[in-house]
């Protein structure tokens, strides 16, 4: 139950002190700087802005459905069935696609349905008193079950040209110095971390968001609607992963039955990167953004070097489980 | 039947002293219990009690002093060693595991059967023996802990205590939860460990069960003994007398007495809340400050949480400003302008990670800092708590520290300036004042009065007499789950007051 | 007279009688209400020829699942069963492989089983990092490593052991259905007549007593997972057998059977209580399901919608329950 997030005594102003306090405070982002460098210098393809951008587009997802476990996770639940939820939008958006429905219609059909999908989550967990874990996990099986039946167990081709666009479109680059555009889909992604950066900070909705995931009992005792918001936030969960099953139908262009399995592990791995508590109420979205970075950047670089896929997976794992043994030792020797 | 015991004690503490930061817990103090008898130890909250028996168990280490067993002196380490030595201690808080029976229970650990394998039934045998040896009868082992009642569970703890065969053994408040017939049997039992020749320390505020059962008493008061002596022959009033004493902190301003007016803002008729709250009724004034004190477990915190919609099985009528109101939860309470600082800052008061801003408008963010609906307005915010900050003279370096890096008088002060910001018009306090510093206390109670006479109606809730005389305008006695007597403060003193609070009839 | 040992009724129970059965023995009958539809459905649901065949392909889950329990009972989740069992099958295969000695092979298969799980053991118990995250992680580096060792390619693995093992001994029981059945046997006894299973209860319930009365629980939270460890060497031991190789991709989603059986069967995920006869329960039902299901020539794809809605409703049934049971007077 550490509380250091601004906790260091005043009156220490050596250089030491200051530094430590330093570190502590940004360590995500000095994790991410050194690994730009030393992976920059390991790897001279690394540091190229093309290959930048690709680490961005590669991520998009991921970071989409990191945001929304973000906020359930502060809120001290969590979500093991995104990856299903995400399936669930491509799918039904693909189906819809295919019977002829006008764009607009089906991806909002496709998102209402993630959202919905959030909101019985939220329901099965706050209302129903069963654990996050257990009913995420029906949920995981139930939703991926469903979405197989309504695309009769086929894979469907997503070829609609708004989606294409959106998988096509960047910005502008500057040709003379070999940058490339930025893609739209790491627009979007970043828009939407922008909008609910603000939000987290600004709106009462983050303050109460915060609140409950610090101290319910606090949180209730001084009059906020602890369960509307917490429902508020499995629920922008299952939307944010519709989003990601959008961004998903663009990139990769046909869903298939396998389509997201597996994602709410690298979801989570992202989350725990970016330094939020799983027991909830620390944590920032931003640095969430940067967990997924750290992640990317690493099966990046390891591709770079021509390490097989089979390996990337180990070291994956094996990355997130140092990051998590160095960030709890260094809590100890802290507190 | 108490025979004067000509042995040596067993126990023998000399001179303790113990110091914590910025206080002295216990002064040069003596202390000695004999085989076989009930020793009572007494005193009020803050008079060392605990603090010397904690000493005894190995919790704290001896630092000044002396402490002997058999004639042997010790130094403890740890508790286990003074379990091993044959001190066993039970304290209010148990040690059970829920869902593990009672035979599982009483010899966690120490279970029968070799490093792999338990013996199942050598335990449950072993568990019934001493149950019977005990006198309980009621008690089935393989019963869950968590199916059975407070009462039971205590009974358990004090059989796995006894299953270590102590030769000391030390009871902390044990009859603070339990009801008259529960108390009896615990006391029988007592009778038959005092016969076992078992020297028995027991630490309680009753002075009726005290009277009754115990052989010899030491009152203690403010860190130094008073008195030792046998209780045959003592009366109630003089146990009063000398529990109390002159207390060097005299921060009471004269309270103007006519600030009250005779508005009456809540009115409370026949509640009850579940068993510790028996058809209490009472009506609260503008601009009053109450004070309701009792002997543990006398039902005063049930009462409070119940205005405040925290407790379940609650019936009975209220009225705010003479309409009939049903206050099921915290938003509720609030919205009808009733605020609560209970004694757990930090667990129920305070976000600790959150800073000394946002705690301070947690309760008004939706009401008063609001911008085009969801937005936060970040500088009138920040300069509401700063001016909250100034008012109640919070000592912190800016309002975005974290309020887990403040002073225990400080974060209660974080706590009442965010009710206040809310602008309630009933403030209802437990234990306001617990383990905060002198400066502290004397700046709340300041602000109580400063409310007072802007119209509030204040209800604080407290074990400290002197606290409470030192406030009140009118004084509320619980007593078992009743309002036994409400007593003027024209008319109140501490001997009287603790007289009440002890179920005796209010002495002038 | 009540005595101390035979005792009065504590009233809280009194209440909850009729909760506590229907808790308890709620799911049997949900259970035997789906062998009868299913056997309505299709007449050869209830064959022996079925059932042992059902058995046997949900060996392996129901073995885990009885460690599983362990797990849950002392609030550890451990999601890497499935990722371990591709893992130590991979590393048998290649010894197999390379010694062409199907003892060492097998040994080589628990020893990983073991060590791994006594890695995260450590983790969890010393270093003090939630059992999620570090089973998570292994569930994603123990599968990538199987992959990365065998090239993405199943090893073959052929001997008469393994030929034993796929054989039917009598009334067609397989050797893995025995194994299965002295799995819940031997959890079944540790569980309520050692040392490690009494402290595994108590250290789900509340870990600070425990520890207050001098249980050295960091010791025993390693031989929990040890035993884990044990449990799924004998799932991969199993896993190998019917596939006659190691596959990297085996036993996919296997833990999230398992866990869901645990679950659903009545142990609460709260952990501090736990039979192994509600893990029996739920594992079968989750296996009629997994055969029932297919049986009726169901895609992957049905079969997991109306597996997930059973869980669900089979969930939301047991919080009723639970609800049921809690009333006090």
């Amino acid at each position: 139950m550490s509380n250091k997030v601004q906790s260091f005594p005043d009156n220490q102003a050596s250089v030491g002190a200051i530094l430590s306090r330093f570190v502590a405070q940004n360590s995500t982002l000095l994790v991410v700087v050194l690994m730009l460098v030393a992976f920059g210098l390991s790897s001279d393809k690394f540091l190229l802005p093309n290959n930048i951008f690709n680490i961005f587009r590669q991520m998009s997802v991921v970071a989409v459905l990191a945001l929304g476990m973000t906020l359930v996770i502060l809120i001290g639940g969590i979500d093991l069935s995104v990856g299903s939820v995400l399936f669930l939008a491509a799918g039904i958006t693909s189906v819809l696609l295919r019977d002829g429905t006008p764009v607009a219609i089906a991806i909002l059909v496709g998102l209402s349905s993630a959202t919905v999908a959030g909101l019985m989550n939220g329901l099965l967990v706050e209302v129903a008193g069963i654990s996050p874990v257990i009913a995420t996990l029906g949920t995981l099986i139930g939703v991926r079950g469903l979405t197989l039946v309504l695309m009769n167990n086929a894979q469907i081709r997503v070829t609609d040209p708004f989606f294409e666009w959106v998988a096509i479109t960047r910005t502008p680059g500057i040709a003379e110095l070999d940058v490339p555009g930025i893609p739209l889909t790491v627009i979007i992604v970043l828009i939407i971390y922008l909008i609910m950066a603000v939000v987290l900070r600004q709106t009462l909705f983050g303050r109460f968001i915060y609140a409950i995931g610090g101290n319910q009992v606090t949180a209730h005792l001084s009059g906020l609607p602890v369960l509307p918001i917490k429902l508020l936030a499995y629920t922008l969960c299952g939307l944010m992963a519709g989003i990601g099953g959008m961004l998903m139908a663009a990139a990769t262009g046909v869903i298939s039955p396998g389509l997201g399995a597996g994602s709410e592990f690298y979801t989570i791995a992202a989350v725990v990167l970016g330094g939020t508590r799983l027991s909830g109420g620390i944590g920032r979205v931003e640095k969430t953004l940067l967990g997924a970075f750290i992640l990317y950047m690493v099966l990046n670089f390891m591709t770079l070097r021509r390490i097989p896929a089979e390996w990337q997976q180990t070291a994956t794992g094996l990355l997130v489980l140092t990051a998590i043994v160095l960030d709890r030792l260094a809590q100890r020797r802290r507190g | 039947m108490i025979q004067p015991n000509k042995e040596a004690p067993i126990l023998e503490m000399r001179g303790i002293t113990k110091r914590f930061p910025g206080m002295i817990a216990l002064n040069g103090v003596d202390f000695s219990a004999r085989r076989g008898e009930i020793h009572a130890l007494i005193g009020q909250n803050g008079a060392g009690k605990s603090t010397l028996m904690k000493i005894l168990a190995g919790v704290y280490p001896l630092e000044e002093g002396e402490l002997r067993i058999q004639g042997e002196s010790m130094r403890f380490s740890h508790p286990r060693d003074a379990l091993r030595i044959g001190i066993g201690t039970v304290y209010q808080d148990l040690s059970l595991v829920p869902q593990l029976s009672v035979a599982h229970n009483i010899f966690l650990g120490r279970e029968a059967g070799n490093g792999i394998f338990i013996n199942q039934k050598a335990d449950r045998e072993r568990s019934a023996q001493i149950l019977t040896q005990l006198g309980i009868q009621s008690i089935d082992v393989d019963a869950l802990v968590s199916d059975l009642p407070l009462a039971q569970q205590q009974l358990v703890e004090i059989a796995k205590v006894i299953s270590h065969q102590p030769k000391i053994l030390v009871l902390d408040e044990p009859t603070a939860a339990l009801a008259d017939e529960e108390s009896t049997l615990l006391f029988k039992m007592l009778e038959g460990l005092k016969a076992q020749q078992i020297a028995i320390i027991f630490i309680s505020h009753r002075f009726k069960e005290i009277l009754k059962y115990c052989d010899h008493a030491t009152v203690l008061r403010n860190g130094q003994l008073v008195k030792t002596f046998a209780m045959q022959g003592v009366s109630e009033d003089e146990l009063v007398e000398m529990t109390i004493g002159e207390r060097k902190e005299t921060f009471f301003q004269q309270r103007e007495q006519n600030a009250t007016s005779e508005e009456i803002v809540l009115e409370v008729e026949n509640l009850s809340v579940g068993r510790s709250v028996k058809k209490v009724s009472f009506s609260l004034k503008r601009g009053e400050i109450v004070g309701i004190t009792g002997l543990l477990g006398a039902g005063q915190n049930e009462l409070v949480r119940a205005l405040f919609g925290t407790e379940l099985e609650v019936s009975g009528l209220i009225r705010r400003k003479g309409k009939a109101v049903f206050i099921g939860s915290p938003k509720q309470a609030i919205a009808l302008g009733i605020g609560l600082l209970t004694e757990h800052r930090k667990a129920e008061g305070l976000i600790v990670d959150m800073s000394v801003k946002e705690n301070i408008t947690l309760p008004s963010l939706a009401l008063l800092f609001r911008q085009a609906l969801l937005f936060i307005r970040n500088r009138s915010e920040t300069q509401a708590a700063n001016d909250s900050i100034r008012d109640l003279q919070i000592k912190v370096g800016s309002a975005h520290a974290a309020v887990g890096t403040l002073s225990g008088g400080n974060q209660q002060k974080v706590i009442l300036a965010k009710w206040l910001m809310r602008d309630l018009d009933i403030l209802m306090f437990i234990a306001p004042t617990q383990g905060i510093d002198v400066g502290a206390k004397a700046e709340i109670y300041r602000q109580l009065h400063v409310l007072a006479e802007a119209g509030k109606s204040i209800m604080v809730v407290s074990e400290d007499l002197i606290e409470i005389l030192g406030i009140s305008d009118r004084i509320f006695i619980m007593y078992d789950g009743q309002l036994s007597q409400t007593i003027d403060r024209a008319e109140a003193s501490e001997e009287g007051l603790l007289s009440a609070t002890q179920g005796y009839a209010h002495v002038e | 007279m009540a005595s101390a040992t035979s005792g009065t009724q504590s009233p809280y129970r009194l209440q909850g009688r009729a909760g506590a059965l229907v808790a308890e023995y709620g799911l049997l009958l949900i259970l035997i209400v789906l062998f009868v539809l299913f056997n309505a459905l299709n007449p050869r649901f209830l064959t022996l020829a079925n059932m042992t065949t059902l058995l046997t392909q949900n060996s392996a889950m129901m073995i885990v699942s009885v460690g599983m329990t362990f797990a849950i009972i002392s609030k550890h989740i451990d999601l890497s069963p499935a990722s371990l069992i591709a893992l130590s099958g991979t590393i048998m295969g290649i010894v197999f492989a390379a010694s062409g000695s199907i003892i060492l092979a097998i040994a080589a298969a628990f020893v990983t089983a073991v060590f791994v799980e006594v890695f995260n053991a450590i983790l969890i118990a010393r270093v003090g990092i939630n059992p999620l995250i570090v089973t998570l992680a292994s569930w994603i580096w123990a599968r990538g490593l199987a992959v990365s060792l065998t090239g993405a390619e199943s090893i073959s693995v052929q001997h008469p052991f393994i030929d034993f093992m796929n054989a039917s001994l009598f009334l067609q029981i397989t050797p893995p259905v025995v194994l299965t059945a002295l799995a819940f046997i031997a959890g079944g006894f540790v569980l309520n007549r050692t040392r490690l299973g009494r402290y595994t209860f108590a250290m789900g319930s509340d870990e600070r007593a425990t520890i207050q009365a001098g249980v050295p629980t960091t010791k025993y939270k390693l031989l929990m997972f040890a035993m884990f460890g044990l449990f799924v060497g004998l799932a991969t031991l199993i896993t190998v057998s019917r596939l006659g190789a190691a596959a990297p991709d085996a036993a996919y989603g296997l833990e999230l059977d398992a866990i869901v059986a645990v679950i659903i069967g009545g142990n609460p995920f709260q952990g501090g209580e736990g039979k192994l006869r509600r893990t029996l329960i739920g594992a079968l039902f989750i296996a009629v399901l997994n055969n029932g299901l297919s049986n009726l020539g169901m895609l992957d794809a049905q079969i997991a919608t109306y597996k997930g809605a059973a869980i669900i409703l089979a969930l939301l049934f047991g919080v009723v329950s639970v609800r049921l049971l809690r009333r006090k007077i």
